[in-house]
């Protein structure tokens, strides 16, 4: 028994079935690659963003939390005003300016003593962080929203005696609002950025409720 | 055979093509995963971190509790679970002296002066290597120091220093945050320990290694004392009702703010001071939350009224107290509670029984007071100076027809377990006496589930501290009272000529009961 050539290749039915099926799975399987890129490269930048979400609340937090005096800086002059029971958006001019209470025997970060505690003294009100020429005086901290042009865009910037750093990159949609509740002993902070993604672009906010530990002196 | 072998090569082109599919589906899987993954890090990470403060506040709370049941009443307590370094590197219980010894000579040297001035500080005590997580949650452990700061040499006056530094376990290998922002802020400790935290890791090294993080918390702690405010009650407080009852405040110490002799100088003097400050700690019942918990019955109260809520925040008007036309607006408060915790009275070691024929009592030095136990009731007394007597009664305190007598450089400190009528008697304010609330400070001491009453009617007039948190006080008539008081509950009938007087100098004179954190700060930078 001889083989036919017929018998030795595929017909022209067999091929253009294979063909449009190998079309319909490819294609398949590639639309459903980049839908799948798109939908992780959203969940990325939706992440990215409660990231710097929770990072700006963390360390407003961190500081609110051991303040003892809360204020903003408006206008052109950075005049600055006692923050009582309101609220307020840190954007454009509007810079809220946080009374840490003295603690460290520097604030220069070069220097040994950075991170060394000082003693406690005597205070007017009882015992305080010092030295032998009275209570530490306060800390300034101000956290505001600039155009950093080394950074590429807006960011949110935190800056200690003297030195700024920058804590979200990319805050050009990132709102803040601080608000300090009646009793003068919480504060409510508030960020919330619109979504980049789906027809509506929902508004994404996260919130923190913040005890003040200290008694405010300001 | 021909059919066989056409078989086998489209057979093995369906599974080139299922291993090509596989393997893109694979890839695609791989690639999703490694970049979902460190985002699940990151949430996992903070989560930690958060823990970690949280964990150090339960650390000062821990050591909060301690210090209340340790530090509070005469005795010193034992530091159960508490540890300190005895010389030579070994770790054992702590000493009954050590929060009573000054740490170095320097400081004992350097001590006094004004703002700024230092203060003495005792060797730390320690809780080790404290567990505060559940089982299944994230592995945390916490160590707690502890120092006792000297203002003065009293030891009332005693502040103490809580720092408190909380590890929480991280997924190991440890990979830094995707976001490089996040490093300055949560500090992890990925691969080894910071210096700097090895610091706070007393006794024992931390059984959680890394990756993980730590948060250190350190607050100052100082003592909230007996007689800080004129009337303090657990439960309710009412006020005079009729006549020119009023609460004000004076200072003895003061000869601007009282009589040259530091006595009272009357209602309507101008060294009359406004800080006779009143307060209870009881509450509204959960279905009605606004409505009294202080009868002011139209009294006058020349400083701050607070009471546990009760205030209706969306109106002007203050529900919290009723009959309050002669209160300050400005004045009321509605945010206050303080712990009031019964003090237990100090050893009985050693006492001597009461005097024979009624004699005086006799006082002993400050450092050594002259202890008296009366196993029955005690009635009016007197006692000789000087110095400090401690007397402590087991039945009741009735005065009968006379009354108490401290003089002037005697210091007497009462411990009560019964009930205490003072009558319409002097106490402390008869001839002979120092006229001073400070000097005669009554303790009313628990007595099981049992309530205890103190009583004074007609024209008594008192000069004393007293703090009883299961004691009814009950006054009536033209009671005329100077100094404090701190019980479960307070009622004053009538009033007529009488008031009541709050000494200033009673704010740093009574006992601690309790402690409250004066500053609070994050080491961040540890």
């Amino acid at each position: 028994m001889t083989q036919t050539p017929a018998a030795r290749a595929f017909t022209l039915a067999e091929t253009v079935i294979a063909m449009a099926s190998s079309v319909l799975i490819i294609g398949a399987l590639l639309l459903g690659t980049m839908g799948l890129q798109k939908s992780l490269h959203a969940s990325e930048a939706f992440a990215s963003s409660q990231s710097d979400q929770r990072r700006l609340i963390d360390y407003l937090a961190r500081d609110l939390r051991r303040c003892i005096g809360i204020g903003v800086t408006t206008g052109v002059s950075g005049a600055f005003t006692r923050l009582a029971a309101e609220t307020v958006i840190i954007e454009d001019r509007t810079a809220l300016v946080l009374t840490l209470p003295g603690y460290y025997k520097s604030d220069t970060p070069s220097k040994a003593e950075f991170d060394e505690a000082l003693p406690a003294v005597k205070t007017d009100k009882g015992i305080g962080y010092g030295s032998g020429s009275g209570p530490a005086p306060g800390v300034s901290v101000t956290f505001r929203k600039v155009f950093l042009p080394e950074q590429g865009g807006y960011c949110f910037v935190r800056e200690e005696a003297g030195t700024e750093q920058a804590i979200v990159r990319g805050a050009k949609d990132l709102q803040l609002q601080v608000g300090i509740a009646t009793d003068g002993k919480t504060c409510a902070v508030e960020v919330w950025f619109r979504s980049a993604f789906g027809n509506l672009r929902p508004v994404i906010s996260t919130h923190d409720q913040i005890m003040l530990r200290n008694l405010r002196i300001d | 055979m021909n059919r066989t072998a056409r078989q086998r090569r489209e057979h093995g082109t369906t599974l080139v093509l299922t291993v090509i599919t596989i393997t893109l589906l694979t890839l695609v899987a791989a690639f999703t995963l490694r970049r979902v993954a460190p985002r699940f890090r990151m949430a996992h990470q903070t989560a930690a971190w958060q823990e970690a403060r949280l964990a150090a506040e339960a650390g000062v709370d821990a050591a909060m509790g301690d210090l209340l049941r340790n530090t509070t009443g005469p005795v010193p307590g034992a530091w159960k679970g508490w540890k300190q370094d005895q010389g030579g590197g070994l770790i054992g219980p702590v000493l009954s002296t050590t929060l009573e010894t000054v740490k170095s000579i320097l400081s004992l040297l350097l001590g006094g002066g004004g703002s700024g001035g230092t203060v003495t500080v005792s060797e730390p005590i320690f809780l080790d290597n404290l567990k505060v997580s559940a089982g299944g949650a994230i592995p945390t452990e916490v160590d707690v120091q502890l120092w006792a700061l000297g203002i003065t040499g009293n030891p009332r006056t005693r502040w103490f220093r809580i720092r408190s530094m909380a590890t929480c376990a991280l997924p190991a290998p440890g990979y830094p945050a995707p976001d490089r922002l996040d490093g300055p802020l949560r500090r992890f400790s990925l691969r080894e320990v910071r210096p700097q935290l090895r610091k706070d890791d007393v006794g024992a090294p931390m059984s959680i290694r890394p990756p993980s993080a730590s948060r250190t918390i350190e607050v100052l702690v100082e003592p909230i004392l007996a007689f800080e405010l004129a009337i303090l009650t657990d439960r309710s407080l009412s006020l005079g009702t009729t006549g020119r009852w009023a609460v004000d405040s004076y200072d003895s110490r003061d000869p601007l703010k009282s009589n040259p002799d530091g006595t009272y100088p009357g209602q309507s003097s101008p060294k009359v001071q406004e800080n006779g400050h009143i307060a209870s700690n009881g509450g509204r019942p959960a279905d009605s939350l606004y409505g009294p918990l202080i009868s002011a019955n139209g009294a006058r109260v020349r400083g701050t009224v607070a009471t546990n809520g009760g205030d209706d925040p969306e109106t002007a008007t203050h529900e919290n107290v009723a009959g309050a036309l002669a209160l300050d607006p400005a004045r009321v408060r509605d945010d206050f509670y303080r712990e009031m915790k019964p003090l237990a009275r100090p050893s009985t070691e050693n006492a001597r029984p009461k005097p024979l024929l009624g004699g005086p009592f006799s006082a002993g030095s400050e450092s050594s007071p002259s202890r008296y136990l009366i196993t029955g009731q005690l009635g009016a007394f007197s006692v000789e100076g000087p110095g400090v007597v401690i007397i402590m009664v087991d039945g009741d305190l009735d005065v009968g027809n006379g009354g108490i007598t401290i003089p002037p450089d005697v210091t007497a400190y009462l411990y009560v377990r019964g009930n205490i009528d003072f009558h319409g008697n002097a106490i402390n304010t008869g001839v002979g006496s120092s006229h001073r609330p400070g000097q005669l400070q009554i303790f009313g001491e628990e007595s099981g589930l049992q309530l205890r009453t103190l009583r004074a009617y007609g024209n008594a007039a008192v000069c004393a501290a007293f703090y009883g948190p299961t004691y009814e006080v009950r006054l009536e008539d033209n009671v005329d009272w100077c100094g404090a008081i701190g019980a479960r509950s307070f009622e004053m009938s009538g009033g007529g000529t009488g008031g009541f007087h709050y000494d200033e100098a009673l704010a740093t004179a009574g006992p601690p009961i309790s402690f409250r954190i004066a500053r609070y700060i994050e080491d961040v930078r540890q």
